[in-house]
């Protein structure tokens, strides 16, 4: 009693407030509810867009309980992990809150060992402690609290339970006396960095550490608080560290992080079988095991290329295109059309050889919507199975000989869905060199899902060798390019991190609303492009340039790439979408004008070439104008060499000609 | 005072909650006005964005269901 009456003094004079901290997700708003009651006030944080919420809490004596935005990441890439780390950095704050999730210890735990160094009073609640027990999760807490020298509290907020011993262990102010030991060089950049820095917000330790990983935070609060001679033997001290080592000293940081967490974790948690989760725990293990789960992903994509490219591209164009549009509805609306309008010029404008009904409205509706929306539905299967996250595990091992890694596999993997997003999601990378490398390699050699499944489908109709050979050539300059890149473009690399969701059976309704809703985007988006590249088609060939540029292009397209004259038109189409050139290779196969050889070295071409205008045009915006200049005249020729180079190796073994 | 008025959107893939609106990635985006599919900021999953869509949120209405929230997905497993 009367150490608890102690305790409640030093709490009550001492000065700041708590701030909750912790991953997105983990259910720090209901924490933050539980502690201060429903009265909360909502303000950007100062020079942000960023929402901070705080309150009073009676419990902890009328003291201001901060919830900060979740943090994926330490030191902080987004704007809301910004201000997270100026609330620890800057605010007078009693404790530190961290609030994470029992089911998921090990990332829960690369904050906390991040927390506890910077040596303030500190209190781990592990939440949703009732779902990690049901999951089988069994953590020993004491042993844990030992290890990390602070409170550790296990809590199921949402019903309430924990919050108490929480409070108690909040007014303990208990101040963790955890340390690792990092690499002897970075040891002693730190003591000399803890003597030329005073009065720092939190240890100069740990200060010195979030330098070290990057932090611009540090390195401004270090340009306001040191003088610049000072700072500048600090930069001369971190440069001569470097150059000491070849591994970048965030990534020394991290590993001596990541070893700790694990070694702790193995000591303190015990994951237990249930009823429910050994069928896919054992499946889910399986997808990201070296072996099996490349057996799992060839078998994916046998799936994949028999549903869309024999069904799809098969058995659903032969009927829409064939039998509906070419017998039906095409010769009905071409009388129609050259019935009613007398000018030859403009019944040719829309049902002509480059017509806006008979050229762009049957590609994008008989020949490419069959084929995308079989598709859409088998990706949408992916996507609500809890496959993709896996197949971005197992792909990381191939990444990272390129150089790639962490969260650079995401948008690779992403990017079957649409590129021009996935582009934009590379802002998700933390450094600049990855974000680089992952558009280049994007805009070079991953299909969206509308042009993979054009091209899938169009395959298909030769033999499943032809798919292969394809992916084949596509993964392997995939892998060279990237080899090249990363190795030309100096920087970081980040570590893999990804948190993989439960395995599950597809739910229909998701599936086919999220088909729905990109068939929606496909049809307002694309068509339009389509009917504006068949107009641009139209008018090169009234003028009288299309034959000559047919004629230019020979000695690239017929000496060099085997292919016949017409196939230069194809390639002008794709400059406005792949699959809109790829839609023009379809028709020109169906009419017998391409040899399987032909037709693999022209898939192969148009898949490697530019991307779309929207996702040229995204480039520009992300990155600059000078690299999407750069990677276009980058792409452009490399497509046509690899093409040719294809055509001479598929000739020589003798295949399909 | 509320606390939040827009409605939220959960990524099935990592469970990350956010707004729409809050997207920088999307605003930047030369499609997005006819672009109802989003990014988790998170880890980049796609999602739909119902209230953009048209054809789909008729066709969701008359379906009378939602896309699915990640915990339901646990709750299934």
């Amino acid at each position: 009693m009367h150490c608890h009456a102690t305790t409640q003094t030093t709490f009550l004079n001492s000065e700041g407030s708590i701030a909750l901290v912790g991953h997105p997700n983990v259910g720090k708003s209901v924490i933050f509810q539980q502690l201060t009651g429903q009265h909360a006030t909502v303000s950007n944080y100062p020079g942000t867009t960023v929402e901070v919420i705080r309150g009073v809490s009676r419990a902890l004596s009328r003291t201001v309980v901060v919830d900060t935005p979740g943090v994926i990441t330490l030191p902080p890439v987004s704007e809301d992990e910004m201000v997270t780390a100026q609330v620890l950095l800057k605010e007078p704050l009693k404790a530190i809150v961290q609030v994470g999730d029992a089911k998921n210890l090990r990332r829960t735990l690369l904050l906390t060992v991040q927390l506890a160094e910077l040596e303030r009073p500190l209190v781990l609640a592990l939440n949703m402690e009732d779902e990690a027990i049901q999951r089988g999760v069994s953590v020993n807490y004491a042993l844990l609290a030992e290890h990390l020298t602070l409170p550790v509290i296990p809590t199921t907020a949402i019903r309430g339970q924990g919050i108490d011993k929480l409070t108690e262990a909040i007014i303990s102010l208990s101040h963790p006396h955890f340390r690792m030991n990092y690499p002897a060089d970075i040891e002693g950049f730190l003591a000399e960095f803890s003597t030329r820095t005073t009065k720092t917000p939190i240890s100069p330790r740990s200060l010195g550490l979030a330098w070290l990983s990057g932090d611009s935070s540090v390195n401004t609060w270090l340009l306001e608080n040191v003088s610049s001679d000072i700072f500048q033997q600090l930069i001369s001290l971190k440069d001569d560290l470097q150059l000491k080592n070849i591994e970048q000293l965030s990534s020394i940081i991290q590993r001596v992080r990541l070893e700790v967490v694990e070694t702790i974790t193995r000591l303190t948690m015990v994951q237990g079988k249930t009823a429910s989760n050994t069928f896919t725990h054992k499946l889910s293990q399986l997808t990201t095991h070296p072996l099996w789960g490349l057996l799992i992903l060839a078998f994916v994509l046998y799936g994949i290329y028999w549903f869309v490219g024999v069904f799809g591209a098969g058995i659903l164009v032969d009927f829409l295109e064939e039998d509906f549009f070419d017998g039906i509805l095409n010769p009905w609306i071409t009388g129609l059309v050259e019935g009613t309008i007398p000018i030859p010029l403009i019944s040719d404008f829309l049902v002509g050889e480059y017509g806006l009904w008979t050229m762009g409205m049957t590609y994008a509706l008989a020949l490419i919507l069959p084929i995308v929306t079989v598709f859409f539905l088998a990706f949408g299967v992916l996507e609500d199975s809890g496959y993709l996250p896996r197949l971005a595990a197992l792909s990381n091992r191939f990444f990272r000989m390129l150089g790639l890694n962490g969260k650079a596999v995401l948008p690779m993997v992403l990017g079957l869905g649409c590129v021009t997003m996935a582009t934009l999601t590379a802002r998700i990378l933390e450094s600049k060199r990855e974000r680089l490398v992952v558009t280049l390699l994007l805009a070079l050699a991953i299909p969206c899902s509308a042009q993979l499944g054009v091209v899938l489908g169009l395959l298909a109709g030769i033999s499943f060798g032809a798919t292969l050979i394809w992916s084949g050539v596509v993964f392997l300059v995939l892998l060279v390019v990237g080899w090249l890149a990363a190795k030309l473009i100096p920087g970081e690399r980040s570590p893999f991190m990804v948190e993989l969701p439960p395995l599950r059976l597809p739910v229909l309704s998701n599936v086919v609303i999220k088909t729905l809703a990109r068939l929606e985007w496909y049809l307002k988006e694309v068509v339009p492009l389509f009917l504006i590249g068949t107009a641009v088609m139209f008018i090169l060939d009234r003028v009288g340039i299309l034959g000559g540029i047919i004629q230019a292009g020979e000695p690239l397209v017929v000496g060099w790439l085997g292919l016949p004259a017409e196939t230069s038109a194809v390639f002008i189409m794709g400059f406005l979408r792949r699959d809109f050139g790829a839609a023009g290779l379809f028709l020109m196969a169906s009419q017998g004008m391409l040899t399987p050889l032909q037709l693999v070295v022209a898939m192969v071409t148009i898949t490697l070439f530019i991307p779309c205008i929207a996702s040229v045009f995204v480039i520009a915006k992300e990155r600059s104008k000078r690299t999407a200049a750069a990677i276009v005249m980058v792409i452009f020729p490399l497509a046509l060499l690899v093409g040719g180079i294809l055509n001479r190796v598929l000739l020589l073994l003798g295949w399909g000609s | 005072m509320g606390i939040m008025t827009e409605k939220e959107i959960t990524c099935t893939m990592c469970g990350y909650k956010y707004k729409p609106s809050g997207l920088h990635s999307c605003q930047s985006c030369p499609i997005n006005h006819d672009c109802s599919l989003i990014c988790c900021p998170n880890c980049g999953f796609q999602s739909v964005d119902i209230e953009k869509t048209k054809f789909t949120k008729f066709i969701s209405s008359l379906w009378g269901t939602k896309i699915r929230e990640n915990k339901k997905n646990e709750e299934r497993l």
